[in-house]
């Protein structure tokens, strides 16, 4: 079981209703950890628009996740 | 009665406009351009005006002198522009009955505009470099002196630099006004603004270039005009248009400022493909992010493919937001501007900075490039901002000739669309209203279906 320090930026804060979290599971890429956590926070928009991070540097969805990181999930923010 | 002029006067033609038979004087001013001032040899003057708020003071002067004073009519042209030795720079006529009060309007008048109008002369001189001289102040024999005005930056900065800079801000407000102020004030010697919007009442907690007198104008035009008044020893260009690829032409470095995904990502993806140099950011209630990017060092494709949509994430109308936010960051962006032209890299530029201004964090994500990114690899595809598109492409093409405008403003906006009518009047009307709504990728068929056989 895998398990990762998610925190949240923006909006995903707003909608999280938190600052970070405990994930505590078994998936295998960023993209499915988003996913999961999607479906529990009702997240709208869909993976292919967000950014993410591990360990305060930028990555990609395809990447699997690795045991006791900190993985950043970060909103596209329009507005000025 | 008062006008600004970009070409000669014709002090016969001013004259006979104020030609009548019931008044019993004429007194007209003219103000020329001599061949000296304070001691140098002048060969030409350069007027600039802010032309918004000198109409509107101007033609207050005169309605004051006509108040003040018993007269049969009152005019004054000022010029703009280019002028030689001998041209009249400025021209007032009064008529009156009696001559006194004839006298005494043409003075006031005169007097008035030297205090109040918003007016610039630029001395081209014979052996010295040109100088603008602000005319409210040269009324009081003030001039200023180009070094002057920097001397509290120069241990920091290389002016040189910064004057031989050309910057694109694209966006003048909430973060755009902010940034151009204090590229503007720190001597960015060239910025070009371009913003397709008007100023509104709701713009201006937190859009400090403008004022409740100037809502309805152009962004850009009043953007240039304050940002003359505040340094007048730079160049400003406004172009009232959505942002396209041609206005990068001849910049060193563009801003970022708008409020959309769609733009961010066109000025993103035109920027790398013409290996320009991009400053970007974004607010989220009291939340923003800024990040440069360095010509061919990664761009925002690598984490994050396609262009988000709009209608999902909102906008300053849906969360609110706070002038004092949107301050902090577009200083942020010309900050890290300033940091680019003077030393050629920034700190952004390496991560990214998410800053919250309730909590006063900052939290900062190291940049890294894709191996296999399409764009990096050089596959990019410039998203079109237009609103009308030539061909359908792979869009979807949606016909609305049947449809009522509620049922086209509740269409599945997913994807791009394109909406076709008859001749593309309609659909032109409507994709301008489904953007109004946030959807940002809605395009309408030039010359309609008519076009498609």
């Amino acid at each position: 079981m895998l398990s990762v320090n998610v925190q949240y930026f923006a909006s995903f804060r707003e909608q999280a209703g938190v600052e970070s979290e405990l994930f505590e599971g078994e998936v295998t890429t960023l993209n499915e950890l988003y996913e999961k956590l999607s479906q529990k926070h009702q997240f709208p928009l869909p993976a292919n628009m967000i950014q993410v991070a591990v360990n305060d540097e930028f990555a990609s969805m395809n990447d699997l996740v690795v045991n006791h990181t900190k993985v950043v999930f970060i909103p596209p923010v329009a507005g000025g | 009665m008062f006008s600004i002029s970009d070409v000669t006067l014709n002090r016969d033609e001013l004259h006979g406009t104020l030609a009548n038979t019931t008044a019993g004087a004429i007194v007209v001013f003219e103000g020329w351009v001599r061949n000296h001032n304070e001691g140098k040899k002048v060969l030409s003057l350069e007027y600039q005006v802010y032309k918004e708020l000198a109409l509107k003071e101007g033609d207050k002067i005169l309605s004051e002198a006509k108040e003040k004073f018993n007269l049969h009519h009152v005019m004054c042209v000022h010029r703009e522009g280019h002028l030689a030795l001998g041209d009249i720079a400025i021209w007032i006529g009064a008529t009156a009955s009696h001559r006194d009060d004839a006298f005494k309007a043409t003075r006031y008048v005169i007097d008035e505009i030297k205090h109040r109008l918003p007016v610039w002369k630029k001395e081209h001189y014979v052996d010295q470099k040109a100088e603008w001289v602000f005319c409210r102040h040269h009324h009081h024999h003030v001039h200023f002196n180009e070094a002057d005005f920097y001397k509290k930056q120069d241990l920091l900065t290389n002016q040189t630099k910064l004057r031989d800079a050309s910057v694109l801000v694209v966006g003048a407000g909430g973060l755009g006004c902010p940034a151009l102020i204090n590229l503007a004030a720190a001597g960015v010697g060239r910025i070009r603004v371009v913003d397709f919007d008007s100023i509104s009442i709701s713009n201006i907690h937190r859009q400090f270039l403008y004022s409740p007198n100037l809502v309805g104008e152009k962004k850009a035009v009043v953007a240039k005009s304050r940002l003359l008044e505040l340094n007048p020893f730079i160049e400003v260009e406004s172009i009232t248009e959505r942002f396209s690829p041609d206005h990068l032409t001849g910049v060193d470095l563009v801003l970022d400022c708008t409020d959309n995904m769609a733009t961010k990502f066109l000025i993103h993806d035109a920027c790398f493909k013409f290996g320009i140099a991009l400053i970007s950011a974004g607010v989220f209630k009291s939340e923003g992010q800024v990040r440069t990017f360095l010509p061919h060092k990664g761009c925002l494709r690598c984490h994050g493919a396609v262009t988000p949509d709009d209608s999902l994430l909102g906008n300053c109308n849906d969360f609110g937001v706070l002038g004092a936010t949107t301050s902090v960051l577009g200083s942020i962006q010309a900050s890290e501007a300033l940091e680019f032209l003077l030393h050629g890299t920034n700190t952004t530029s390496v991560s990214t900075l998410f800053l919250n201004l309730k909590t006063l964090t900052q939290h900062r994500i190291k940049h890294t490039a894709l191996a296999d990114c399409p764009v990096c690899k050089g596959v990019v595809e410039l998203e079109t901002c237009d609103l009308e598109v030539d061909s359908v492409g792979e869009a979807r093409l949606i016909d609305i000739r049947n449809l009522s405008d509620d049922e086209v403003k509740n269409l599945n906006f997913s994807g791009k669309v394109v909406l076709s009518c008859h001749r593309g009047v309609r659909s032109r009307k409507m994709a301008e209203i489904c953007r109004s709504h946030g959807h940002q990728h809605v395009f309408s068929l030039k010359g309609g279906a008519t076009s498609l056989v």
